[in-house]
This record gives structure tokens, sequence and C-alpha cells, in this order.
């Protein structure tokens, strides 16, 4: 690993929103951008052009090495959101157009590049069924098990809840669906490098991945699309014949080069990267448990880099200013840049008032001991400021529950479907 | 999130005369407004001085940045002004006065409201 001192690295606790390039990476991208590189088009038939193509197969192959898949069945895009729609509209208007089914199941926690591809489908005539989660962020094998019928073409699930860390049995899935033709999407983009990933042995067939989110450039992304049975889909772009025509437009090879190098750093971290991130994601909860009236969403032992709590007794607003210049997700930032309350958390039952005052922490290369107690005492800071200014922190103290406090309702029934 | 003006700024990263006032200072004038679930929730302590104006005031507030400002610079405007002239004092004013957007004074109403509320306790009891 390599270690980046400085202040500026300290607090940046946000690597589920983004991760920065790691060295190894940069350097990779930077070999193949000038003249004495690998810059060529990998269409091209000369030397340059065939250099730049066997760069592309041997980052395919990085990918798949790390998500468990023949490399064969890698195609190259723009970052997940790109893959995300790629998959979902292209599975569900390729069966739809030859009249092989119109429904799709997904859940209410979907990543947004998930749940707009799925309302453009909507929009196209298709159905749609939306999943709620359990209390703990996730949906269960059993829940998509009802949800499917006959006419079912795709379903669409993440494995690990970019908010709440929350994991989906993806291989229990997997199972599941190998009993009907329906093709299987997940959406990798938090689990890889976090997680193992056996997308061949998991019956996946459909999975997709961002370059940013582990250490790789912006820019870059990819769909594993099963080769072996062959799945097909719809592209999104047409023009030139790219990548079987599935997603044509000229390869970047700097940044597939930086793409497969990060997922070749990731695997040789997942030994012991994942089980140090667990051991800082649980450190990181029970102080900010300690803090009291702090909820925590999602499963106690979801996905080791990302630990959500909601701040009871104060204000979201109220919090994130004061928490300005630490790199932590808040509010409605842990979902998107409005400020409308987390549709995840949302589906998860939290009340909105809460669900505004939500952290998300994330971590990863760079997180430490250290700067976890730093961004910690910085939070609770904070928090001991604005409720020494809060009406509710003396009811709390009082003995008023946070769910009297802030009205919970009951959740609603877990194992039914929804539709939109 | 858009930044806080000065003024405004100050009075959150330091608010004045934030808690709760002492039973035994006197007449006190009460007034809540908002609630938890809401994300804004206000409260006021009025207490009188012996020629009937306002003394200390004292104030808490679970809300955004703009409501804490607001609940802090009015607990000082108004010290030593009496009844009248301080129920002047709405949510537009509050924001000019701290150069706060339009968009804020939806939640300085609450303050304005827990303020009302707890002047008109006092003086259902002078």
């Amino acid at each position: 690993m390599t270690t980046v001192p400085g202040d500026a690295e300290l607090l940046y606790l946000d690597y589920a929103a983004t991760t920065p390039v790691a060295p190894e990476v940069a350097a990779r991208m930077a070999a193949c951008l000038q003249i004495d590189g690998v810059f060529g088009n990998p269409s091209s038939r000369h030397r340059w052009g065939v250099d730049a193509a066997h760069l592309i197969d041997a980052a395919a192959g990085q990918v798949g090495a790390l998500i468990g898949a023949p490399a064969d069945g890698v195609v190259w895009t723009s970052g997940a959101t790109e893959s995300d729609n790629l998959a979902v509209l292209g599975v569900g208007r390729f069966a739809r157009e030859r009249g092989r089914g119109n429904h799709v199941i997904s859940a209410r926690t979907e990543h947004a590049a998930v749940l707009g591809a799925l309302e453009q489908l909507e929009r196209e005539g298709m159905e749609v069924t939306l999943l709620p989660p359990g209390p703990d962020g996730a949906v269960t094998v059993e829940q998509v098990g009802e949800a499917l019928r006959d006419d079912t073409v795709l379903v669409s699930l993440m494995h690990v809840n970019n908010e709440t860390g929350a994991v989906n049995d993806i291989a229990a899935i997997g199972e599941r669906l190998r009993q009907h033709p329906a093709r299987f999407h997940v959406d990798a983009a938090q689990s890889a490098g976090r997680l193992p990933l056996c997308a061949d042995a998991w019956g996946i067939d459909l999975l997709a991945l961002s370059g940013h989110k582990i250490y790789g450039p912006k820019g870059v992304g990819a769909l594993w699309v099963r080769r072996r049975p062959r799945v097909r889909l719809s592209p999104l772009f047409h023009g030139g014949g790219q990548q079987d025509g599935v997603r044509p437009g000229t390869l970047a090879p700097h940044l597939i080069a930086g793409m497969g190098e990060a997922c070749a750093l990731t695997m040789a971290d997942m030994e012991h990267e994942p089980a140090r991130l667990r051991g800082l994601r649980d450190h990181l909860r029970e102080q900010l448990v300690d803090l009291g009236a702090v909820q925590v969403n999602g499963q106690a032992n979801g996905s080791p880099h990302v630990l959500n709590v909601s701040i009871g007794c104060v204000n979201g607003d109220a919090l994130q200013a004061d928490l300005d210049g630490l790199g932590i997700s808040a509010g409605s930032a842990c979902s998107s840049s409005d400020q409308a309350a987390s549709h995840v958390l949302r589906a998860m039952g939290v009340p909105d008032a809460l669900a505004h005052s939500t952290l998300r922490f994330s971590l990863g290369r760079w997180s430490t001991r250290e700067s976890v107690d730093a961004a910690v005492a910085r939070v609770g800071a904070s928090i001991q400021r604005l409720r020494a200014l809060s009406p509710a922190w003396p009811r709390y103290r009082d003995g008023q529950s946070l769910d009297a406090l802030y009205r919970r309702n009951p959740q609603p029934a877990g194992a039914s479907k929804e539709s939109r | 999130m858009m930044p806080l003006p000065e003024l405004a700024r100050a009075h959150f990263e330091a608010p004045r005369n934030a808690g709760r006032l002492d039973a035994a200072t006197g007449l006190i004038g009460r007034g809540c407004a908002g609630h938890v679930q809401s994300g804004i929730e206000v409260e006021f302590q009025i207490a009188a001085t012996s020629d009937l104006r306002l003394g200390p005031v004292a104030w808490l507030c679970l809300g955004p940045p703009e409501a804490i400002a607001a609940a802090s610079w009015l607990s000082e405007a108004v010290f030593g002004s009496t009844p009248g002239s301080a129920a002047g004092w709405t949510a537009p004013g509050i924001c000019e006065a701290l150069e706060l957007p339009a968009q804020a004074v939806s939640d300085v109403l609450v303050v304005e409201d827990a303020f009302r509320r707890a002047l008109a306790d006092l003086e259902r009891q002078t």
C-alpha cells in the first residue's frame, strides 16, 4: 500500500462517492498518453493499434479476474451509470422488441442510475416491480422469487448499497434465478474490491463496475456481459462497430489501462484490506453510537467500507454547515445533490427529519485509525454544540426515544411487491 | 448549501443567550413553535424587568443555521425593549437584518412564532 501522509488526506472519508487515483494507476495511465506510449486506436491494424488492443485485452483480463468472470464479456463504458443504463435498457428493450416479456424486477433502494433507466422502460410500456427493503436495507431471495412472473425478463439488484452499505445476497438470488429465463443484472460499483465477487459462479448475466470507485480514473467503467450462454442486448449508441456494436466508440487506452490496473491493485489488496476497513468501520461505529441518540442504518455487518448513521436531536443542515471541510456525505448529499430526503432511507422507514441529519462515512485506502478518530472528534464536537442548543436533546435525555421524538411509523409489510 | 452572510454566521458559530432561564428569574414568558418531526423546533423564554421591559431572553433551536442565527440575534436585539416594540420584529425583518436570503423566511417564521408566543405568555402574566 502507498502511504500518502498529510492533513488533506486525513479527513477524507467519502470513498463511496469517489476515490483518488492510486499512484500506480496514474503511472500506468501516463504511459498511454504520449508518442512513446500505448496511445494508438485499438481498431487500427498497424503496430500502435495492435499494441493498444493488446493493452485493452490485458485490462479486460484484470477486470475479469476481479469479478470472477471470463474476460471476453467485458464491455468498456464511461462508468457505472452508463453500464447500468446499458444493462437495464439494453436487456429490457431487446426482450420487449422480440415479445419475450414485459416485466422487470428491481428494488426501491437502487442507485438512481438503475431507477432512472427503469423509469424510462416504464415510459416505453414495460412494467416494473420495485421490492421494498427490509429494515436492514436489503431485499431477500424470497421477495425476488415471489415477484417473478412468466414475463419477467430482467432482475436488477445492487450488490452493496452506496448509502448504507447493505449487502444483498447475490449468490442466493442468482441461484434462484437459474430456474427462470430472466436475466440477472448486478450493480457492483460499491462491492468491487470490498467483497468477493464471483459473477460467473453466482449466475450473474450482467455486472456493472466503475473505475473511480476503486482508485481508477473517472470516465471509465465496465459492463460484464455473459457470453455463454450469450446475453443479447440493444445498444444505447449507434455507429462504429467497436465492442461488437454493443457499445460503439473509440476506446480510450489510458482510461482502460487505468481501470485494469486499479482492478489488479484492488484484487491484490483483497486479502487484507476488507478486514482492515471492517475493523476501522466497527471502531467508528462504536465511537459514534457512544455519542447517544445515534441510529445506525443498514446491516450490522454490511460492506466493510460504509457506515451510515442518523444523528438525533440536531438539524441536518446545521450539522452539515458545522462539518464544513470534513470529507463525508451529509444529509441528502448521501444520495444526490438535491435537497430531497434519501429515497433509500425513506424506503427503510427512516423519518425524513432523521434522514436529513444522516452522515455517511466511507472508508478506503488512506483511511487510518487516526483519521477515523479525528473525524469522530470533529463530529462529536459539532453534535455536542448543536445539541446544547436543541430543545429535543433534554427530552431525549429525560427518556424519550428517537421513535417517539420523530414519530416514526411502523415499517410497512416487508415482503410484498410494490409497483410504481 | 448557500454560505451564510457574515453576521448570521457569527451568530450561528457563537450563539448568544442559548439555553433556558432560571425559574427564579421572576416573570418568564414561554413560547414554542415547530416540531422535531419537521426538522425545526424553537423555544423562547423571555423575562420581564421591574419596569415591564424585556429582560434576559433565552432560546433553544433545533433547526437550520439560519434559524439558529435568527434566534440568537433576536435574543440580543429585543433586550431592554418594550413588548410592543419587540412585537414589531417579523421574519422578513429579521432576515433583512441578518442579510439572509428570501428562502430562509420560512425557517425564520418558526423563530418568530415561538418568540410571539413567549411575548403573549409574558403579557398574560403582567
